[in-house]
C-alpha cells in the first residue's frame, strides 16, 4: 500500500519535471531561431483563428417497464390500474412484519423475452438485492432489485431515426442489463397542508428496468429508441407501455463534452410522461448545459424533473447529494436459476430460456424487411407503417383481399390521407375508429374509378364522424361518384375554358401548366367530382381542336 | 406448620431427584457436531487496543442512516468499540472464496402462478397508520421540486 503510494507521487514529479524542460526547450529554440516569427504571432489575435472544439452531448437512458400481469411481482395483490385507493395492497406490500415474497413466475417469463428479443445473454443464476432509500411511499425502507447479478446483460437495440427534415438513419444502443424489480407506492404531495398522501396500490407492481449504455447524442435519437421499444415490447405483449399509466417511464442521463475529452458531468432527468417529451427534455437538457458552460457555470450532479407544462426541466430537492443505497442481499430469496440447456423444457420450478424463445413472435425490424422484400415498399414507407401497428395492419388486411390494387396505391392512401388526416386533428391513428373493412371499399372504389381521391378524403371524415355507416350508402348519400362520362366531362371543360380565357391564351402560347389552371376550374364546377385524368385528356383535346 | 412441613417434604423430593438425574455424555452423541471440541486458537487479530477516530460528518451520516442518536459520550463509546470488534474480519483473507449469500444457495428458487390471491383489506392495513385520509396513508413531504 505505502510502496504503490509512493511510486505515484514520483510518477507526479517525473511528469512535472518533463514538462517544464519541454516549455523551456521550446522558448530557448524560439528565441534563438525565429525571433521575429514569434514577435509577430505573439501579437496577431491568434486565438480568434483556433478552430473551436465541437461540444458534444451524450445522452444514455434508463427505461422502466411494468411487466404486464395479473399480480404483482412478489404478492398476489392485483394489478389494475385506477383500482380504489389502497385496495390492491397485500400484506407484504404493507410491509406487516412476518410476510415474505414469493416470486411470479409470469413475470420471469416476460423479463427472459424481453431480453432475448433485445439480444441479451439471459444469466443462469439471478439474484435479488435490497435497495435503501428512506421514502414514506416505499414501507420496507428497501426496493428488491437485482444489482449485483442481473436477470440477463449485454443486449443491443437498432432502431430507426426519424428527425423532420432528415433522413432516415439507423442507431445502435448497447442494452447493458435488463433487470427485474418492485415499483413503489404512489406519493400525492399536498403543498397547502405540508404533507404528502400514500397510495400503496403501485407497490410492488413488478418492473423491468433496462439500462442502456450512452450512445445516443440526441434528444430525437432517444424517443426514437423509446419509440422502437414500445413497439418491440408490444409485439411480445410483456408491458402496455401506456406511458400515460406510467406503466413506461424514462429517465435520461445527460452530459456534454469538448471533442476529445472525457465525458461531463452528468444530469439525470426524470418523470419524462410521453415519446414526445422525451425529446424536448433532452433537447431542452443540452441546450441549458450548453448555456450554464457558455455562461461560466458548471454542471452538477443532480437529478431534475421534466415540467411538460412549462417545457423545462427543475432540479429536485432531496437528491441533491449522490445517495448511498447500503446495498445488500435479499435473504429472503436465494438466487434464481434458468435453464440454458437448448432443447429443455420449462418445469415448474425451473424456466427454460430455449422454451421461452419459440415464443417470440416477429419482430418489428423483421416486419420492415419483410415489407420490404414481399412487398417492394421502400425503407422510409415500412418504417410508418410499423411505427403504426394500425396502419400496418390495415395494410396487410387490405393488399391480401384487394391483391390486384398496386401496394402504392394503399400505402398511399393509409399515410397520406389516413395519417394526415388524423394528425390533422391531433388524433392518435390507433383512437381512430375507421374498420379495415370501411378502408377496403373505399380503396375499392378509389380503384374502380367510381370516386376520386377527393371523395376518398371525403370518406375518411365521414366514416370517423360515423363509423357505424357503410360506404356505399354514404357515397350515394352526399352523391360523391365520379364523373366519368365524356359527355358531361366535356360540358364541363367548356365551360371552363369560357371562364378561364387567360389561361386557355396562356396554353396556347405554350405555357402547358397553365393546363392546371383550366382543370381546376374543372374540379371546382364539379365540386370536386369530376374524374380528372379525363379531364385532362379532354381538355388537351378541346385545346387542340379549338388551335388548329 | 403442616404447610411448612409439605414445602419442605417437596424440597426433599426435589433434591432427591436431581440427585439422580445422569449426565449427559457429548462424546457419545450419535451426529457429529463441527463445532470444534478442543479451543482453537483465535485468527482474529486483537484489535482492541488500536483507538478508534470518527469525524463528526462520518457521525452525522450514520445518525441519518441509522437513525440513531449519538450524541452522548456513552453512544459513542459503544459505537468506536463496535467498530473496534467488527474490525477483527476485516483482516481475513478471502482471496479465491467465492462469497454465499445464502445457505438456499443451490436451492431452485420457487415461482408463484400470476393470479390474484391476495388484496383488498384496505381497513386492515390502514389500521397500522397513525394518520389516514380519505383512504390515504398521510406522511410528512417528501421528495418535490426545489422551485415549488
Amino acid at each position: 500500500m505505502s510502496g504503490s503510494f509512493g511510486r505515484n507521487q514520483n510518477n507526479i514529479s517525473c511528469f512535472g519535471a518533463t514538462f517544464c524542460r519541454f516549455r523551456s526547450e521550446c522558448y530557448n529554440r524560439g528565441k534563438i531561431m525565429h525571433y521575429s516569427i514569434i514577435r509577430r504571432l505573439a501579437t496577431q489575435p491568434k486565438l480568434a483563428n483556433v478552430p473551436k472544439r465541437k461540444w458534444k452531448s451524450v445522452v444514455g437512458l434508463e427505461v422502466h417497464a411494468q411487466i404486464a400481469s395479473a399480480s404483482k411481482l412478489f404478492s398476489g395483490s392485483g394489478t389494475s390500474f385506477g383500482a380504489p385507493l389502497n385496495s390492491s395492497v397485500a400484506y407484504f406490500d404493507a410491509s406487516i412484519p412476518g410476510t415474505l415474497p414469493v416470486l411470479n413466475r409470469k413475470c420471469v417469463e416476460s423479463g427472459i423475452k424481453t431480453s432475448l428479443a433485445l439480444g441479451c445473454r439471459v444469466n443462469e443464476v439471478s439474484m435479488f438485492d435490497r435497495k435503501h432509500y428512506f421514502y414514506a411511499d416505499l414501507p420496507n425502507g428497501y426496493q428488491i432489485t437485482q444489482q449485483r447479478a442481473a436477470l440477463a446483460n449485454d443486449g443491443k437495440m437498432t432502431f430507426p431515426v426519424i428527425t423532420p427534415g432528415k433522413k432516415v438513419y439507423y442507431k445502435t444502443a448497447k442494452l447493458l442489463q435488463l433487470q427485474l424489480e418492485q415499483d413503489s407506492g404512489k406519493s400525492l404531495h399536498d403543498d397547502y397542508l405540508k404533507r404528502s398522501l400514500v397510495d400503496l396500490n403501485r407497490a410492488g407492481l413488478p418492473l423491468m428496468e433496462l439500462v442502456f449504455a450512452p450512445d445516443l447524442e440526441t434528444g430525437e435519437e432517444a424517443a426514437s429508441l423509446v419509440k422502437e421499444l414500445i413497439l418491440i415490447l408490444r409485439r411480445l405483449q410483456t408491458c402496455s407501455c401506456k406511458m400515460e399509466e406510467g406503466a413506461l417511464r424514462v429517465d435520461a442521463n445527460i452530459s456534454i463534452h469538448q471533442e476529445g475529452d472525457p465525458l461531463g458531468v452528468r444530469t439525470e432527468v426524470k418523470n419524462i410522461g410521453s415519446v414526445r417529451s422525451i425529446s424536448q427534455a433532452i433537447t431542452y437538457e443540452i441546450n441549458r448545459q450548453l448555456e450554464t458552460v457558455a455562461n461560466g457555470g458548471l454542471i452538477t450532479n443532480e437529478t431534475r424533473n421534466w415540467d411538460a407544462e412549462n417545457r423545462r426541466t427543475v432540479a429536485m430537492r432531496d437528491k441533491e447529494v449522490l445517495q448511498d443505497y447500503r446495498f445488500m442481499p435479499e435473504p429472503n430469496l436465494p438466487p434464481l436459476h434458468v435453464n440454458l440447456k437448448p432443447g429443455s423444457i420449462s418445469t415448474e420450478d425451473l424456466l427454460s430460456v430455449a422454451a421461452l424463445s419459440e415464443e417470440i413472435p416477429e419482430l418489428p425490424e423483421d416486419t420492415r424487411q419483410r415489407l420490404m422484400e414481399q412487398h417492394n415498399l421502400n425503407a422510409e414507407t415500412a418504417i410508418i407503417l410499423v411505427n403504426e401497428p394500425i396502419l400496418l395492419e390495415h395494410f396487410l388486411s387490405i393488399s391480401r383481399s384487394l391483391s390486384d390494387l398496386p401496394n402504392k396505391v394503399i400505402y398511399n392512401f393509409l399515410i397520406n390521407d389516413l395519417l394526415t388526416y388524423c394528425n390533422k386533428l391531433n388524433l392518435d391513428v390507433e383512437d381512430c375508429f375507421i374498420k379495415a373493412d370501411d378502408l377496403k371499399d373505399i380503396l375499392k372504389s378509389l380503384h374502380n374509378e367510381l370516386i376520386n381521391l377527393q371523395a376518398a378524403r371525403q370518406l375518411v371524415e365521414l366514416l370517423h364522424k360515423n363509423p357505424e355507416a357503410k360506404v356505399n350508402e354514404l357515397i350515394e348519400l352526399h352523391n360523391l361518384q365520379q364523373i366519368c362520362s365524356p359527355d358531361e366531362i366535356e360540358n364541363l371543360c367548356q365551360l371552363a375554358i369560357a371562364n378561364q380565357a387567360k389561361a386557355v391564351q396562356q396554353y396556347q402560347k405554350g405555357k402547358a401548366k397553365a393546363l392546371f389552371a383550366i382543370a381546376g376550374e374543372v374540379a371546382k364546377l364539379s365540386s370536386q367530382k369530376a374524374n380528372m385524368k379525363l379531364v385532362v385528356q379532354c381538355l388537351e383535346k378541346l385545346l387542340k381542336t379549338t388551335k388548329k | 406448620m403442616l404447610r411448612l412441613l409439605s414445602k419442605r417434604l417437596y424440597c426433599k423430593i426435589a433434591t432427591k431427584s436431581n440427585e439422580k438425574a445422569t449426565k449427559l455424555d457429548f462424546k457419545q452423541l450419535t451426529h457429529p457436531t463441527k463445532v470444534p471440541q478442543t479451543p482453537v486458537d483465535a485468527e482474529f487479530p486483537d484489535t482492541s487496543s488500536s483507538e478508534i477516530q470518527i469525524d463528526t460528518k462520518t457521525i452525522q451520516l450514520l445518525e441519518r442512516l441509522s437513525l440513531v442518536d449519538l450524541d452522548s459520550e456513552r453512544a459513542l463509546a459503544t459505537l468506536k468499540s463496535s467498530i473496534q470488534f467488527a474490525n477483527k474480519i476485516a483482516h481475513i483473507n478471502t482471496e479465491h472464496v467465492r462469497p454465499l449469500y445464502t445457505v438456499l444457495e443451490q436451492q431452485q428458487l420457487q415461482l408463484r402462478n400470476d393470479q390474484v390471491t391476495e388484496g383488498d383489506c384496505r381497513a386492515e392495513v390502514l389500521r397500522n397508520a397513525k394518520v389516514t385520509d380519505e383512504d390515504y396513508y398521510v406522511s410528512p413531504p417528501g421528495n418535490i421540486p426545489l422551485e415549488q
